[in-house]
Parts: C-alpha cells; structure tokens; sequence
C-alpha cells in the first residue's frame, strides 16, 4: 500500500484531531480524557508538571505509544484503526525528541539522507540536496560532514530538526526538545522552532520552555495527571485563566 | 642438547611443518571467524524475529520454529566441547557414507579432514558470534531505533540500517576475541587429523624426543599469532572510529590536565 491510498488528498480539516484518548500501562492509567485538535499551520504547546502524560500524549500521536482507547484522525485517517501501516503515517509525522536521537553511525548529512532515501525513494542526489537546503535552514550546513559526536547539544537537536524536515512532514513533534540543553544552547534552538512556527509549520510542541510557548503558541494545553485541565490561547493561558493548578504551575516556573 | 640448541635443531629440519601447521591454523581461525560470524548475526537476528500478533498461522508457525531452532542450535553447541563434535560430526558422516578425502584429497595440508575442521569450526563459532550479537543489539540505545521508526523505516530497516551496524562495531573486540580463541581451540581439531599447529608439533617431535622445545616453539607461535590478531583488530577499530592512528604515543605529546 503507498501513501497517497491510505491518505485522502481531498482532506482539508484539522491536521490531527485527538477524541477521549486514554492510556494505560500495566493498570496504571495515564491519560484519562485527551481531546483536541489542530489545523493546519497551527502551533500547539502542551504544558504540565512532569508525570501529566504530556509526552504520552505525543508518542501516541505517531504511536510510539499505543493508545488503550480513544481515536486519532490524522489527515482524515483514524490511525488508530485496526489494520493501518504505521511506517506510513510516520513519514507524514516528524518528530524531534529529548536526547536527540541522531544516528550515531552516521554522520550528520547521511543522518538526514537516511529517511528520504529508504522510505520516500528519493535518489542519493534528490536526497542530498533535500538535505543540504533543511541543514541550511537550521544553520548547519557547514557541519554537514561532522560525525555527530563532535557537535554540540544545540547543534544536534538543529540537526535532529532538519531530519526530520527532510521528510516532508505535515505534522512536527517536539519531545522537550530543549530540556537536555544548557540555557545558551536553548536559545539557538528555539530560535529554530519559532522561525517553523512563523512559516506555518504544524506542530505540537512539548516544552518546559514558557517564552517559547508564550511567543510561538496558537493554543495551549496545561495537563495534570492525565487530563487537560485549561486550553486556550497563550494570553488566556498566562494571563486571564484562574485556574489555581495552572497558576501555582507557572509561578514555580 | 641444550633446550636452544633443540630449538635451532627443530627449527632447522622441521621448519616447514611448523609453515604448514601455522597456514592451517590461520585458515581455519580467519575462516571460522569471518563465515561464523555471518552465521551468528542470521542466529540473532533469528532468535529475534518479531511475530506480529495478527499474522496469518502458518506464518506465525514457520517464524516460531525459526526462533526456537536458533534458540535451540545456541545452546546445544555453547554447551558442548568442539572436540566432542568434532568427533560426532566427522565420524557421523562417515558413519553416514560420507568420504572425506573425496574433498581435496591431493592437497598436502587441506586434506578432507581439514574440510571436515573448517564446517566444525565454523558452526562452533556460529553459535558464540550469535550470542555476541544479541548482546551487541540489546546494548543499542532505544533511542536510536524510536528515531529511526519516527522517520518511517520498517522494523526491518531499522534493524539493518541502525540497530546491527551499531551492534557489530561495539562487539568488535568481544568479535576479536572470538578469533583469538579460535585461534587456540583449533587445536582441539587435532582428534581427527586436522593438520594444523598443535598436530604438526606431535610429528616434529616424533622420535627425537624434544618435546619442551617443541611445544615452546608452538606456544610461542600461538602467542605470536594472537599479537598479531590483535595488532589488527585495534588497526580496525581506530579505522571504525574515523581516528587518525597512534600508538600511545599522544599521551606524552598531550598536556597535563589542570
């Protein structure tokens, strides 16, 4: 089966939409009620303490995880259905995690040109091109011959970005992408994320990171103990919302 | 005789089974290795199939005795001596009708029973490479194979892309070993007439009587052997990690650290 039979290109609602998802591992339920959904172009930031199920909820949009029930529509498709090629909703999804994740037998242009070559087919130059312009994008074009253990921290989650770039996505995922940095490396990879976000890149973005989420959020998703507790827009989130969870959350910050 | 005056002795008029003992032994180590190891990844790679849930039944049966069989080779040949299936093997194919010396027959060192040493060897080494590789991929980093499954690769590809090039280039010395030990238990091959080093040792001695200096001579060549086995396989690892090479030596050019 190939992409474009799974996906309906005539499609044209919310990017990913989440009803009632719930998980459980070994009897300990972990996301209770998730519901919500995102369009096209949008940013959406989940907040919360650690332990809330933010990063459940992520891994199981491209099921890393698999949900216990509930669904996700992702481009018109419930991938959650019985039956449904994974690999090929995952070349639609990208996703950017904590540690990294870099091939580290590779180096940092064949790290990108992996994915679109083995999955997408492209040939060795379409590939290296593809890769060349989104290592370019994320300011790494000149370390595209560097093993990946001579980079910095920062410089490995920009090329983690870029990977995943190559790909196309219709949908980006960010597993705290910042929180294994130091603050000055922060900087340069939120500097990143932003410029995504203000080319109208999809994303759902897990974060402890408050400006990011403050300046780049279209929505945002304040979760405890796997429920959504607030929503809304960033202003309503850090400024109107008076939910005393949220506020005791931020002002810990 | 002194002991030296043995060994030039020795030297001197059994030179060349030594030659021809070493050529056996290094043919069946490299040999065993190399082929043993292409075996042990299948082994592992077997014992590790992933049989999906809602697969068809005669699939779920066929990869079900394809994990239980690799399971099963593993410990039957890890737990056994090589000198007892060298023994089973050869003499059970004879058993079997089986005429070695129909294989390479005119050669002077690779004789049939050397034919027969080398499948041993090499199926011996199978079973210890595999478990080598298993432990290789258990130690890969999840987060290398969820990165490469993020992207889109099957299972598989991670596996062959990812999860198994990572794996061998951490085994690589524990692979090393292996050849190392190979070196030292084709010995054992001696029980059915493989002529490698320790077989030749047996002849040189042969009614002169210098067994001390013989068998110095030999533990100085099984030393000698691995030296070397080890001179190359620390050249490979320096090659697999892009280092230029040094021999130590940077860390007297190096400065101390504060």
């Amino acid at each position: 089966m190939k992409n474009k039979d799974l996906f309906p290109s005539s499609y044209n609602g919310p990017v990913i939409k989440v009803n009632h998802l719930a998980k459980e591992f070994d009897g300990v339920t972990v996301l209770k009620d998730i519901s919500f959904e995102v369009n096209r172009g949008e940013c959406l930031v989940i907040l919360g303490p650690s332990g809330s199920g933010k990063s459940t909820t992520l891994r199981c949009l491209n099921r890393l995880e698999k949900p216990s029930s509930g669904s996700i529509i992702f481009d018109g498709v419930d991938i959650l259905k019985p039956g449904v090629n994974v690999n090929l909703v995952r070349e639609k999804i990208g996703m950017v995690f904590q540690s990294f994740n870099l091939f580290s037998n590779m180096d940092v242009l064949a790290n990108c040109m992996l994915a679109p070559i083995k999955v997408l087919h492209l040939s060795k130059q379409e590939a290296k091109e593809r890769a060349l312009a989104n290592l370019t994008r994320v300011g790494m074009l000149e370390k595209s011959s560097s093993r990946v253990n001579e980079i910095s921290g920062g410089q490995k989650q920009r090329v983690a970005i870029a990977r995943a770039l190559c790909m196309n996505p219709q949908l980006l995922l960010f597993d705290e992408p910042t929180s294994a940095l130091d603050p000055e490396m922060v900087n340069e990879v939120t500097k990143v994320m932003k410029e995504l976000a203000s080319d109208g890149m999809t994303m759902v973005v897990v974060t402890h990171e408050m400006g990011f989420a403050y300046e780049a959020a279209n929505q945002i998703i304040f979760m405890d103990n796997g429920y959504i507790l607030e929503k809304g827009s960033a202003d309503y989130i850090f400024k109107q919302c008076q939910n005393q969870r949220l506020k005791d959350f931020l002002r810990q910050k | 005789m002194g002991l030296f005056e043995q060994i030039g002795y020795l030297f001197q008029n059994k030179g060349i089974l030594y030659l021809e003992g070493i050529a056996s032994t290094v043919v069946l180590s490299v040999f065993g290795t190399i082929v043993g190891l292409f075996l042990g990844i299948f082994l592992a790679l077997g014992e590790r199939i992933h049989i999906h849930s809602h697969a068809k039944w005669y699939t779920k049966l066929w990869q079900g005795l394809i994990k239980g069989f690799c399971y099963i080779y593993s410990v039957v040949i890890r737990g056994t001596p090589m000198m007892v299936q060298a023994m089973i093997f050869y003499f059970g194919c004879v058993a079997l009708g089986l005429n070695w010396n129909a294989f390479l027959s005119q050669a002077e060192v690779f004789d049939g029973m050397f034919f027969a040493g080398l499948i041993i060897i090499t199926f011996n080494t199978a079973a210890y490479m595999g478990e080598i590789v298993k432990s290789g991929l258990n130690g890969v980093d999840t987060g290398q194979i969820e990165g490469a499954r993020s992207l889109g690769l099957s299972r598989n590809q991670a596996m062959f892309s990812i999860a198994l090039p990572q794996a061998i280039k951490n085994s690589i010395p524990t692979i090393g070993n292996e050849w190392v030990v190979n070196i030292k238990d084709s010995s054992v091959l001696n029980v059915i007439g493989v002529t490698e080093l320790y077989f030749r040792a047996g002849q040189a001695s042969n009614k002169n009587y210098f067994i001390v200096a013989t068998y110095v001579i030999i533990a100085l060549t099984y030393l000698i052997l691995t030296l070397l086995t080890n001179g190359i396989l620390y050249l490979t690892k320096i090659k697999m990690d892009g280092k230029k090479l040094n021999f130590g030596f940077h860390h007297f050019a190096s400065k101390k650290v504060a």
